[in-house]
């Protein structure tokens, strides 16, 4: 459909395009979205976050692609839209790609695209979501997920300082510091006996030049490993964020497209946010030429997505892009709570039992929503990957992820204003033997157990 | 001591003392004639090559003065990052003498060369500082690698990518890059010399666009090199000081590129003589180059083969000889176009005057760098033989043979013949020089011979003791 190089064109018009002021255009994409819903009559109902209704996945995917269209993407740098035509967004979409594989070796997994109520279990693409972790506990944190049964690779995270020195982005401490957790993320992967694990991005990276900087084939990351290109909120992007694509392109690295979208924002409320992110999903697939998606829905106060609206969002948009693409897409849960708490358990499985039933890959997990560094460890993500496996082993449909889900909610809602912010690695660990303090351990086992209650068979877990 | 500078070098930049640039430039400017009179520095426009070490000396120990007061200038922050009589002394004595480029059987070894060495130098060559068309930008890399006499390639720029300008920090500058380091890579391939060192890519003005050539598959490795700049005159910034990060991790060859210029912001020949000795101690200090690219330029009229030009290299190039095993290469900027005898004349001085004085050769930027796809191979190759046939010359010889040389072109060297560009000079199928361009050469190659220098045969010689 591009008769030129992708890349050139949307250069061009990122360059030619309508001169618009961001507000202007952030204003037009709301007034859209609400349009939409009413045009394809998308409505939200908090007591069915997870609706089984395919005729309004398939018009959530019809708004969101006619969303694009219609507001195209903002160019931060140039103050200018891309605009795409319906022709362009399908026939690229019709390139994606369905299976991917991640990582190499022995250790490689396949990743494929995945329907909704997938009796396939889902890979988990898991790690500290690109929350931040001290220097001193980075490579012990990154093992404690490596080594999780129900892991398929890490992301390695973020530092904020270099032997004690802030990070500032654009400077040499930014590359100092990518290379150093780069490695470290290799290192991590090594010590578990998987060396070939993919790894999904180096998070300290802020700038093209640090995410550039984590390649290095033996020590760094290697092509068959991700890097994050991300989208500004909501469909923004920019020259830094674009300069990743041709040299991941050339590099052959999984390009992983982040979006962001603010449930409360300019999306509105859920059943826009859905749309928006559907729109935005596209766009990765258009300008990013992304290998598999990363869906992080983020409520505009609690920088979570554990309440009915992420919910929601979560459902409808994975279940629209279920049904009307191939793409290979990932969800993480943000969360309120923190390690050491039954809270962040409940939170991270209702978003793995939605997440497995609407055709997502997992991946994740943010706990207290980022807030608290250090925060995050390998038992909370292993969980994700063991709900999910769980979910698509039990034959969970819709109806039951629905029930399952807001029985998790009542859990923990309640903490919503006074989050439990639990403890940190260092103290929610053992670093000598890298195992779950036994109070950790008692949560994982007490929220499994009501899981099963609740229709989940599991087999035996890392730390029943 | 310190072990890792790095970290140490962003603490200064963000708590160093805070200064204007203007008024940092005025300091540097009225230090340099107050260090110029403590020294006794004279510059003599009739010796070109002097045979003064005493002179050498004192030119150096201004230039580590100018230095050690002024510091580097951070744009980024607007700060000076200062350093120690101590800390410099240090990190000189640390330079290697000698290193490795390039791997395998195309490497060759780079060696700090003293005054009237024995040593080769070793000879770089491709588009410096010349822009390339996209369509000939590949011939032009090939008839460099090609060249037997040539021991490294510089990918050179191109300023479009699909007919697109390029502009910095956009896409088109990733996908640029990417294209000219992949083409350098090709063409060391198709001339058989599949590992030779590439010494940078040029086409990149930013940090990302740098650091995104590197890939051992196509594009650049850890044997090869990539430019570090510094500002005129002792200043870096952030986006320079981040490729240091990135390439010492790679392994790569830091490249320290300096262009101080004559009749700028340190005045006369002799202040920027000063300047360029201490922009290699900030290459030392900041970008702990592997070596530096000696690249002092005229302020108007681009060119280093003028009298001022010419004693640059030859008086600053044997102060860093006899006080620092710091190894530099030259970036010869003539005023002739290629295809004319003058860009040769102007080659021969330079190549003469940098010999003697422990430069290594570096390429040649015809027509000061400002007209497209003046690059050829044959140019490289007139270089490296007059070089080679220069060793073991005395400077009081080579000032002989540069003030000749020097006399060919004096008078139109402001007013040079505009010469063509490689597609009318090289035939693109053949990848050889045109009759008229061979003619040019051979024409300047006998007269030299006469002179005494006999490039068509001495290079031999050299050639056979080193191999």
């Amino acid at each position: 459909m591009f008769t030129r190089e992708r890349l050139l064109e949307i250069y061009q018009r990122s360059r030619s395009g309508k001169f618009m002021k961001e507000v202007e255009y952030d204003l037009m994409l709301a007034k859209r979205v609400q349009e939409l819903l009413k045009e394809y009559d998308i409505k939200y109902d908090p007591k069915n976050v997870c609706p089984a209704d395919d005729d309004m996945a398939d018009r959530v995917f019809q708004a969101g692609l006619q969303l694009l269209v219609d507001v195209g993407a903002y160019h931060l740098d140039t103050q200018r839209v891309i605009k795409f035509t319906k022709e362009e967004v399908l026939d690229c979409l019709r390139l994606a790609p369905d299976t991917l594989y991640l990582g190499e070796g022995k250790d490689m997994v396949i990743a494929k695209h995945r329907n909704i109520e997938d009796p396939n279990p889902p890979l988990n693409l898991t790690g500290p979501a690109g929350q931040a972790c001290d220097e001193e506990y980075y490579l012990a944190n990154l093992t404690s997920y490596a080594q999780e049964p129900y892991v398929d690779a890490i992301e390695s995270g973020a530092t904020l300082t270099y032997n004690g020195y802030d990070i500032m982005a654009g400077t040499l401490m930014e590359v100092l510091a990518v290379q150093r957790d780069a490695a470290t993320a290799r290192e991590a992967v090594r010590r578990v006996g998987k060396p070939g694990m993919h790894i999904g991005d180096a998070a300290t990276g802020m700038t093209a030049i640090g995410k550039m900087a984590a390649s290095e084939p033996i020590n760094g990351l290697r092509p068959c490993d991700g890097r994050l290109v991300a989208q500004m909120c909501e469909l923004k992007i920019d020259d830094d964020q674009l300069n990743r694509v041709p040299y991941l392109l050339n590099n052959g690295n999984h390009i992983i497209n982040l979006m962001t979208p603010l449930t409360g924002g300019v999306g509105g409320g859920p059943d826009g946010v859905a749309v928006v992110s559907v729109a935005e999903t596209l766009l990765g697939v258009v300008a990013y030429y992304a290998d598999y998606h990363y869906l992080s829905i983020t409520h505009i106060k609690r920088a979570n997505n554990s309440d009915e609206w992420g919910m929601y969002v979560l459902a409808m948009a994975g279940q629209a892009m279920a049904r009307n693409s191939h793409i290979v897409w990932t969800c993480d849960p943000f969360c309120v709570s923190g390690p050491v708490t039954d809270e962040l358990l409940y939170e991270v499985a209702q978003h793995a039992v939605i997440s497995t039933v609407c055709g997502y890959t997992q991946h994740g997990v943010g706990a207290t929503g980022g807030f608290e560094p250090n925060h995050h460890t390998g038992l909370e993500a292993g969980f994700q990957g063991e709900v999910g496996v769980a979910t698509a082993n039990s034959g969970i449909t819709r109806e039951k992820a629905n029930e399952i889900a807001l029985k998790c909610l009542k859990k923990y809602e309640a903490t919503f204003d006074t989050p439990k912010r639990g403890l940190p690695f260092q103290e929610a660990y053992d670093l000598k033997t890298l195992q779950p303090i036994e109070e950790w351990k008692e949560c994982y086992r007490r929220v499994k157990a009501d899981l099963a209650k609740w229709g989940l068979q599991f087999t035996v877990g890392p730390w029943d | 001591m310190y072990s890792n500078w790095l970290p140490e070098i962003v603490r200064r930049s963000e708590a160093g003392p805070y200064i204007k640039e203007s008024d940092y430039d005025m300091k540097l400017t009225k230090r340099i004639p107050e260090l110029i009179k403590e020294y006794g520095l004279v510059y003599d426009p009739n010796v070109l090559v002097p045979s003064d070490d005493d002179l050498a000396n004192r030119l150096y120990q201004a230039g580590l003065d100018l230095f050690l007061e002024m510091g580097v200038y951070n744009m980024s922050t607007q700060r000076r990052i200062l350093f120690s009589r101590d800390e410099v002394e240090e990190a000189v004595a640390l330079v290697p003498r000698s290193f490795t480029v390039g791997a395998g059987k195309d490497s060759v070894i780079m060696q700090h060369r003293g005054v009237e060495s024995s040593i080769p130098c070793v000879i770089h060559s491709g588009p410096t500082g010349t822009p390339a068309s996209e369509k000939y930008h590949p011939f032009i890399l090939a008839s460099c690698a090609q060249e037997p006499l040539v021991d490294c390639l510089g990918a050179g720029s191109v300023s479009t990518y699909q007919g697109e300008m390029i502009i910095p920090g956009t896409p088109l500058e990733i996908l640029a890059v990417q294209r000219d380091a992949a083409v350098a890579r090709e063409a060391i391939r198709k001339a058989g010399r599949p590992e030779m060192h590439i010494n940078d890519v040029a086409s990149p003005l930013t940090c990302a666009g740098k650091i995104s050539t590197y890939n051992p598959e196509w594009g650049m490795r850890s044997t090869d090199g990539l430019l570090i700049s510094q500002m005129v005159e002792l200043k870096t910034d952030y986006d320079q000081l981040s490729r240091v990060a990135r390439m010492k991790t790679l392994g790569m060859h830091i490249v320290d590129l300096m262009t101080p210029l004559i009749g700028g912001l340190g005045g006369g020949p002799v202040g920027t003589v000063i300047v360029t000795i201490a922009c290699h101690l900030l290459g030392v200090m900041c970008y702990q180059a592997s070596y530096h690219i000696y690249g002092h330029m005229h302020l108007l009229h681009s060119t280093d083969t003028d009298r001022m030009g010419l004693w640059g290299y030859a008086a600053g190039g044997q102060a860093l000889a006899l006080n620092t095993p710091i190894q530099s290469i030259n970036a010869i900027y003539t005023q002739a176009g290629l295809g004319t005898e003058q860009a040769l004349w102007e080659i021969a001085a330079a190549s003469v005057a940098c010999t003697v004085s422990g430069i290594h050769q570096g390429g040649v930027g015809a027509r000061g760098g400002s007209t497209e796809d003046h690059t050829s191979g044959l140019e490289n190759r007139f270089n490296a033989q007059v070089s080679h046939s220069s060793l073991g010359m005395t400077r009081e010889e080579a000032n002989g043979y540069v003030l000749e040389f020097f006399s060919k072109y004096e008078e139109t060297h402001m007013n040079p013949p505009g010469g063509k560009p490689f597609s009318e000079i090289y035939n693109i199928d053949t990848l050889e020089p045109t009759e008229e361009w061979l003619e040019k050469y051979h024409t300047v190659s006998d007269a030299i011979v006469k002179t005494g220098l006999d490039i068509n045969n001495r290079w031999k010689e050299v050639k056979r003791k080193s191999n």
